[in-house]
């Protein structure tokens, strides 16, 4: 995502606000998630970012909501041939213009007029098709169809809005949320959009959607932090965002490239404080300015790097 | 204000504050009675640092106890839930005191039995004055009063309410959550280093102000490691207001019982091992309710709550390690829980019950035998170096409640070292802690069912809550905060730990 975030243009709504409001804080935080993405990895190091903030509202699903938004977009300029590299019996994955369907693939069928491509018990005409590939390793739980979200103006705004779909159906949950699922799932309600540009606010919920374990397009885990060990996270996650002090001990242990521990400042907790120093003490230092993110004040931030 | 502007307002007035732009404000206010109990705490204190007459260190307890009420309340002693009780018991322990001691001490007995008397009045202290001051002049709409602890809000707010013009303005503890606004100009009641670094981090206000009395020499703001060590730390910007004369403490007590928020005074033990098995090491935990357990180290878990959550999932399971004060631990009065326990889990094995302990009693027999053969510390050297991950826990792993060893390994390392093959030993020990968990399960519904109706609020108030519930062996169960644990291991029955008992130097702590 450009400097989408950084200029005046982001604003927020939630069910309580009438009208959207502006919220540079919010536009700061999709903006570090975009670094992060951005950012080239050093092989056999892990980026450890902490941050401090007043407040932990919003801050873990708005870094993660970044962080997607800055994944490249999906094209595929020829449908047709992708299907006809597919063997028959593989999952698929596909797109039109109103479903995500995560189903068997059986063939092309092209005897009669346009080629009209069979996946599970449906057939679709090849000009209905934005997108499909093959996921072998896609697990018969998982088959079904999910409707598209349409593109708001913040997806539009980050470069998504003609590949939205594509990008949807393609998606794999490359980043996972650690802390308090009670905490964390009201706020996905939460809505961000980019003034001046056309169309809705986009719902976090339709950036992240969230693993449940039953759809296949899911972009993001929520994980618990409270238990008595670390949840798995998804295996093609890149990203873990420890959200405060519960998360955050669990941080000598996360094995992702990237991760971000979220201090809340209005917690008197120090331990999440604590665990990040302790960790720090066994990196490199990394200069925020490197990240390409300057933080407004208020915002503290402490990057390094450890052996991975 | 909807919770989307409240989140704006936070991070603009805590960039705002953290970047200098505004100054919190310090008011130090000259206080000649509070002044002299200071003096007196200190002379005290001097004493008993040089002396050693155990009754001393206990009325040095509640005078630094009466210093510290006086140092946060703004208020007339009759709004203070135990002003006059602290004087009370000061008078006491120090009419017994001035039996043992001689007259040097006896003048300080005296001074700071005069003192006491003095902050025991009925009018507000000029901390309460200069707060009344400031609200009257300035006005109170848009501020907001923030006192230390549940207790100290509530007496302020029966002061202001019964003042002869009452003053309405929000008053809240510093424990309470922020929002839904972010105020004007919050009055902090007390000096820096009792708000913690949360106060400007996280400001209920655009504007803060400390008000102490000026007595009180820790004027700095606290600081958190996080903020010097990030990037962008938060460097807030301090204004000194001396309101009348600064306090004169004499150079000999400048460094003497300076601080100002009470702890607990520990004894140190007399250093010893355990004898046998019987005996463990262990840390004394002070909880609210005028109790304390004492807390084992080789144990791995203990219930505790987290009020803050929502109904249905406040109990949980914690690492001992993680326990520290300000922590609900949930305990059973007069016997812990893992016997009950037990009993329950026995329950749900059913007909497999008697191979399980048969088994169970097979290998936990043979390494009780080793220990008495080579005794505790080569067991566990001989097992560490076998690659026995928690070796050190291995005494405790002889206890009937437990049901295996936490890895898989260690307990493939132990079963081979003791020469028993891996089943059943393996399977039946799991099949244990399965049920265990399963009856532990049992257990945290009752207790969330219990808690789902009881009142939060005042568990966070008190810090102690009594529960019934309605499972056998599980009567009189107790939820109580942690006020502080001992930095001394003490050396105590197995069959004493983990169990509530009165404890008197819990009772002025809270």
């Amino acid at each position: 995502m450009a400097d989408a975030g950084a200029r005046a243009g982001l604003v927020v709504l939630d069910d309580e606000t009438s009208l959207p409001v502006p919220a540079r804080w919010a536009g700061q935080l999709l903006v570090l998630g975009a670094r992060l993405a951005r950012r080239r990895r050093r092989d056999g190091w892990q980026l450890v970012v902490g941050i401090s903030v007043p407040t932990r509202l919003y801050g873990a699903l708005l870094i993660s909501s970044g962080w997607i938004l800055a994944q490249p977009g999906v094209r595929q300029s020829d449908v047709l041939a992708e299907a006809r590299s597919i063997a028959p019996g593989t999952p698929v994955r596909l797109a039109t213009a109103q479903w995500l369907v995560a189903e068997r693939f059986y063939g092309v069928d092209s005897t009669r007029g346009k080629p009209r491509i069979h996946v599970g018990g449906s057939s679709w005409m090849i000009d209905a098709i934005d997108h499909i590939a093959a996921d072998p390793a896609l697990h018969e739980d998982r088959f079904g169809r999910t409707e598209v979200t349409k593109a708001g103006s913040l997806v539009k705004a980050t470069g998504h809005g003609t590949t939205w779909a594509a990008d949807q159906c393609a998606c794999r949950p490359t980043v996972a949320v650690v802390g308090i699922r009670t905490r964390l799932e009201p706020e996905l309600a939460l809505q961000a959009g980019w003034a001046g540009r056309d169309g809705h606010l986009d719902r976090l919920a339709d950036i992240l959607r969230p693993d449940e374990g039953k759809s296949a397009f899911c972009a993001s885990a929520i994980l618990p932090g409270g238990m008595q060990y670390l949840p798995e996270a998804p295996t093609e996650a890149q990203l873990v965002v420890l959200d405060g002090a519960t998360a955050i001990r669990w941080l000598p242990e996360v094995r992702t490239p990237v991760v971000v521990g979220l201090i809340d400042r209005s917690s008197a907790d120090e331990s999440a404080a604590i665990a990040l120093l302790q960790r720090r003490s066994m990196g490199q230092p990394v200069a925020v300015g490197a990240l390409g993110w300057d933080p407004l004040p208020g915002i503290e931030t402490l990057a390094f790097e450890v052996r991975a | 204000m909807t919770r989307l502007s409240y989140v704006g307002d936070l991070y603009a007035v805590s960039g705002s504050i953290g970047s200098a732009a505004t100054p919190l404000d310090i008011f130090a206010i000259a206080d000649p009675s509070g002044a002299s109990l200071d003096r007196a705490v200190r002379e005290l204190g001097r004493q008993v640092r040089e002396g050693s007459i155990a009754l001393l260190t206990d009325l040095l307890t509640v005078a630094r106890r009466l210093r510290w009420r006086v140092s946060i309340e703004p208020f007339p002693s009759r709004h203070s839930q135990d002003r006059n009780d602290l004087v009370a018991e000061l008078a006491n322990l120090a009419s017994q005191c001035r039996l043992m001691v001689g007259a040097d001490t006896r003048w300080i007995l005296d001074t700071l039995l005069r003192a006491a008397n003095a902050v025991n009045s009925d009018a507000a202290p000029p901390l309460g004055e200069f707060l009344l001051q400031s609200l009257n002049g300035l006005g109170s709409a848009g501020a907001v009063l923030v006192l230390s602890g549940a207790r100290t809000a509530g007496g302020t707010r029966s002061w202001l309410r019964e003042l002869d013009a009452p003053i309405t303005v929000p008053v809240v503890s510093d424990r309470d959550k922020g929002g839904p606004d972010v105020y004007d100009k919050a009055y902090l009641i007390g000096a820096p280093s009792v708000f913690g670094a949360t106060a400007f981090g996280a400001p209920r206000a655009r504007n803060l102000a400390y008000l102490f009395p000026s007595w009180i020499q820790d004027r700095e703001l606290p600081t958190s490691d996080f903020s010097s060590y990030a990037e962008g730390g938060l460097r807030p910007r301090t204004q000194l207001h001396r309101i009348g004369q600064e306090a004169f403490i004499p150079e000999r007590l400048r460094n003497v019982e300076d601080r100002l928020i009470p702890e607990p005074v520990w004894r140190q033990p007399k250093p010893r091992l355990p004898a046998g098995e019987a005996e463990v090491h262990a840390r004394r935990v002070l909880l609210c309710g005028g109790l304390s357990i004492m807390l084992d180290l080789e144990g791995d878990t203990i219930r505790t709550l987290d009020p803050s959550r929502p109904a249905g999932r406040r109990v949980g399971m914690s690492d001992v390690a993680a326990v520290g004060p300000g922590t609900y631990l949930v305990l059973r009065e007069g016997q812990t829980e893992s016997g009950p326990l037990y009993t329950r889990t026995l329950a749900r094995l059913g007909a497999d019950a008697g191979c399980v302990e048969e088994s169970q009693a097979g290998w936990k027999g043979a390494l009780q035998r080793q220990l008495q053969a080579l005794g505790p510390a080569e067991v566990v050297r001989r097992l560490h170096a076998r690659g026995v991950q928690a070796a050190a826990q291995a005494p405790a792993w002889t206890a009937q409640t437990l049901a295996r060893p936490r890895s898989d390994a260690d307990f493939a390392i132990l079963l081979q070292w003791l020469e028993l093959p891996e089943q059943p030993y393996r399977q039946h020990a799991g099949a244990l802690r399965q049920a265990r968990s399963q009856a532990s399960a049992d257990v945290r519904d009752a207790l969330e069912g219990a808690l789902g109706e009881a009142d939060m609020g005042s568990l966070q108030q008190v810090g102690i809550l009594r529960l019934d519930l309605d499972l056998e062996g599980f009567a009189g169960i107790i939820a109580t905060r942690v006020i502080a644990i001992s930095p001394y291991l003490d050396v105590v029955p197995r069959s004493e730990l983990r169990i509530p008992k009165e404890d008197a130097s819990s009772r002025w702590l809270e």
